[in-house]
């Protein structure tokens, strides 16, 4: 008999053979050292591999699952009838928001850039609170909403100028915006540079808030997750009050001027969004680095706070690759903090890398980014699950 | 053969289906969030064999789910709420976080069906389910798991090995 392959004895240890396979398995083993030898490791590739899945514990929920919403509206443990009424509330708010939404969309008020998206504006039938189930959910399946709204994609004009508040009060008036809502018009929208609309909404923050930026609080109702609409430049009181404390103003959507803001209750917050390669030129101020050799999956514009080590009040510009095993990496750059004319803002801390400095730091989820300084002086950070050599390599090719 | 009300489905594989989620996502409300959208479809569409349907709708979404957090840019986000630093651990916590860690990377370095067929034998499929979970012969997991063990044990390694570098 030919020896046995790792297979079978692989198949042998998980008691997967049968009966007269395994019979001539061990005999085979018994008059074979070679095999028993594989056996042998075989058994230690075996406990070595379940060993490890096994370290890779399920944590304990943070609280912002929708089973966690669950228990805030005061249920215990898992439910699944409860879910499923919840996602049923909630999926029938969205529609129906949408729906009655429809005759608001292009109207004068959503189509004014930065300044017509009021909190005095007249509410959308969206805005009417949301039954009780629904409350409990949205904040939780937000971003599977976005991700249904999202479909427009880059560039497509979907100009709602929301900022999602997880805090403090509800603006007056806001709105909410449904997902999947049809483009607005975009006459005459006033352009406004996202870092100085970033640095006008610290501001506010901190005037609200004052210095010592402390957390929300750590109580927070079913209500917290909510949608309003704002403006840029002047930003609603009530959205840049409690709801800002400890948090970064986020600029997002940056579509030809509009932008959204978005404020999150327990960490940094924002998103990074699509953009077409044009726009994040302007925005990034500078040409776009490119890995050479691999094709960009896709552009993003995003906050500084989004990128550890980054300037906060600056926008990001990340460049998406997917590598042909699959695997997603990201080059995301950041023009220099200081320049004669355009000191760090105060309170800014950023990595202090030179040019020619490069810093490799392992993320959680298993990733890794390499961060440097170009030689132009713009901060680059290439984030993949990759080996760290993989990366330096890579960034070898940054053009 | 009837089908299992969804309650008792619920019951019986929920916390098995997230903790196989989060082995292959890293990310606990994401697995939350694909768990609950398996059982809503198990409850629009009962399986006769739930188990491995349950596991093999969660392992599609998990795909379908990371190509659009690609062109979202969601992963950072998630990776910054997950940050050691948003959370300071006694030492014997971080030492767990950090082989958990090392773990998921050692599992990425994995092909996707290596890494499947490795997270539902954690879960105690035999090689039939399996085999009906990710549509590979059944004759074919002995193979696909040896390679799979011994991958994930060598990717681990060179995890330790950069990480001793590094120290």
């Amino acid at each position: 008999m030919s020896h046995l392959d790792e297979g079978v004895l692989h198949s042998l240890l998980d008691g997967e053979l049968d009966e007269s396979a395994r019979l001539a398995a061990e005999a085979h083993l018994a008059s074979c050292p070679d095999c028993r030898r594989d056996l042998d490791e075989a058994k230690a590739l075996l406990a070595g591999a379940d060993e490890l899945i096994a370290a890779v514990e399920l944590p304990p929920s943070t609280g912002s699952g929708a089973k966690s919403a669950g228990r805030r509206v005061g249920r215990s443990g898992p439910s699944f009838p409860w879910i499923s009424v919840a996602w049923a509330a909630s999926l029938v708010l969205a529609v129906g928001a949408g729906w009655f939404a429809r005759p608001y969309q292009s109207t004068p008020a959503r189509s004014e850039g930065y300044t017509a998206a009021r909190t005095d504006s007249p509410a959308m039938p969206a805005a009417t609170p949301a039954p009780s189930a629904e409350k409990a959910v949205e904040g939780d399946k937000d971003e599977l909403k976005e991700e249904r709204g999202q479909v427009a994609g880059p560039g497509s004009g979907r100009l709602a100028q929301t900022a999602r508040v997880r805090d403090g009060e509800r603006a007056p008036g806001a709105t909410s915006v449904p997902a999947g809502a049809p483009p607005a018009p975009t006459p005459a929208q006033k352009l406004v540079p996202p870092e100085e609309a970033l640095r006008v909404l610290a501001s506010r923050a901190a005037d609200s808030v004052g210095p010592s930026l402390q957390a929300a609080p750590p109580e927070a109702s079913a209500e917290d997750d909510r949608t309003a609409t704002s403006s840029a430049p002047g930003v609603p009181r009530a959205a840049a009050s409690s709801a800002f404390a400890g948090k970064m103003a986020v600029a997002r959507e940056l579509d030809r001027g509009a932008l959204n803001i978005t404020v999150r209750r327990d960490q940094a917050a924002g998103r990074f969004q699509p953009t077409a390669m044009e726009a994040a030129v302007r925005m990034l101020g500078g040409s776009i680095r490119l890995v050479d050799g691999l094709t960009p999956s896709l552009v993003m514009v995003g906050p500084g706070g989004l990128v550890p080590g980054a300037d906060p009040g600056r926008v990001v510009i990340r460049v998406v690759y997917v590598d042909p095993p699959g695997r997603e990496l990201w080059l995301d750059q950041q023009r220099p903090v200081e320049r004669p004319s355009e000191p760090a803002a105060a309170g800014v801390t950023t990595t202090a890398l030179l040019p020619g400095d490069t810093l490799i730091a392992p993320v959680a989820s298993g990733a890794r980014s390499l961060t440097w300084i170009h030689q132009s002086g713009f901060r680059l950070a290439l984030t993949g699950f990759l080996p760290a050599d993989s990366l330096r390599a890579l960034a070898r090719r940054v053009q | 053969m009837a089908p299992t009300p969804i309650e008792q489905l619920f019951a019986e594989y929920n916390e098995a289906l997230l903790r196989m989620l989060y082995r292959r996502t890293g990310d606990r409300d994401r697995a939350e969030d694909i768990a609950q959208e398996v059982f809503a479809r198990a409850l629009a569409a009962p399986p006769d064999n739930p188990r491995p349907w349950l596991f093999a709708v969660a392992l599609n979404l998990v795909r379908d789910d990371g190509r659009r957090a690609v062109r979202q840019g969601r992963r950072l986000q998630l990776l910054k709420a997950e940050s050691p630093e948003a959370s300071p651990a006694p030492d014997d916590e971080l030492e767990r976080s950090e082989k958990s860690a090392r773990v998921r990377r050692a599992l990425a370095e994995l092909r996707e069906v290596d890494r499947e067929v490795l997270l539902l034998k954690a879960e105690g499929f035999d090689y039939d389910e399996i085999a009906a979970a990710t549509g590979l012969a059944k004759g074919a997991i002995g193979t696909t798991i040896a390679r799979a063990r011994r991958r994930l044990v060598e990717a681990y390694r060179a995890e330790e090995n950069d990480r001793h570098v590094a120290s």
